[in-house]
């Protein structure tokens, strides 16, 4: 049985990493200080970063559909996951944030994990 | 006002807690059908006309909408920490239902691989910090 072919794989990857992204913009995006007047939404939705982050929502579902095609759900999601590890990761070496040891070892944990899955399939 | 506000809240807390991993399993599910939906599709401009013909992408995009709001919600509310099971729970909820109502195979490694996961995400919620960076918006 080999469901995560390199393309597979490659979309997946993919996705993890539009993920991440597309978290730290809607997390950049939400927090800059808005224009003067209008809402709060408003305000929200006149960030450029908000509108990056949307673009990438709707980029990373096609390539989501095209994973689902070839893999079975219950493999491809769990390998999802790797967005808990690359958000905190990325936060720790771009927005110079710290992890406690106790998310290191979840972070580590998610990683192991996701290994598992990804070999039952390959 | 506030105080309504307050009471309301608490009222809407457990509702939206429960609504999360459920919500979870709605998005994936409507994400296959439409997977489904669109075998044999080639990509391109034709892909995108066909997929926007297809009712479960609109199901899918109003869940995802919903499903943002009530994550707002659950993060206004609760600390990290409270809500992280319950994304890990979602996980979990849409493992089986690919196990269920689509019926794929099971390994003995995927289990264990899905179990390491799920401590993995609740061990992520930190209790020593309540209130810090948002995390993925789950599903």
């Amino acid at each position: 049985m080999r469901i995560l072919t390199p393309v597979v794989l490659g979309l997946l990857a993919f996705c993890v990493i539009a993920e991440t992204i597309q978290q730290i913009s809607f997390k950049l995006g939400s927090t800059r200080p808005t224009p003067e007047g209008g809402g709060f939404y408003a305000g929200i939705l006149a960030q450029p970063l908000i509108w990056l982050g949307v673009a990438l929502w709707v980029i990373e579902s096609i390539a989501w559909i095209q994973v689902l095609q070839r893999a079975p759900l219950s493999l491809a999601y769990p390998i999802m996951t790797l967005t808990y590890v690359g958000v905190p990761l990325a936060g720790l070496l771009l927005l110079r944030e710290t992890m406690t040891p106790r998310q290191m070892l979840g972070g580590g944990l998610i990683a192991v994990g996701v290994a598992c899955v990804a070999l039952s399939g390959a | 006002m506030a105080a309504a506000r307050r009471d309301l809240s608490r009222l809407i807390r457990p509702l939206v807690l429960v609504a999360m991993p459920v919500l979870g399993v709605v998005n994936q599910y409507c994400a296959e059908r439409t997977a489904q939906a669109m075998l044999g599709q080639a990509l391109g401009l034709g892909w995108l006309g066909h997929a926007l013909a297809v009712p479960w992408v609109w199901a899918w995009i109003g869940f995802e909408i919903l499903t943002l709001a009530a994550w707002t919600v659950v993060l206004s509310e609760l600390s990290l920490s409270a809500a992280f099971p319950m994304t890990a729970l979602g996980y979990a909820f849409v493992i089986a239902l690919g196990w269920t109502a689509f019926h794929e195979p099971i390994t003995a490694l995927q289990v264990v691989g899905a179990a390491a996961i799920l401590v993995g995400v609740w061990l992520l919620g930190d209790e020593a910090k309540p209130k810090q960076d948002p995390p993925p918006i789950p599903f």
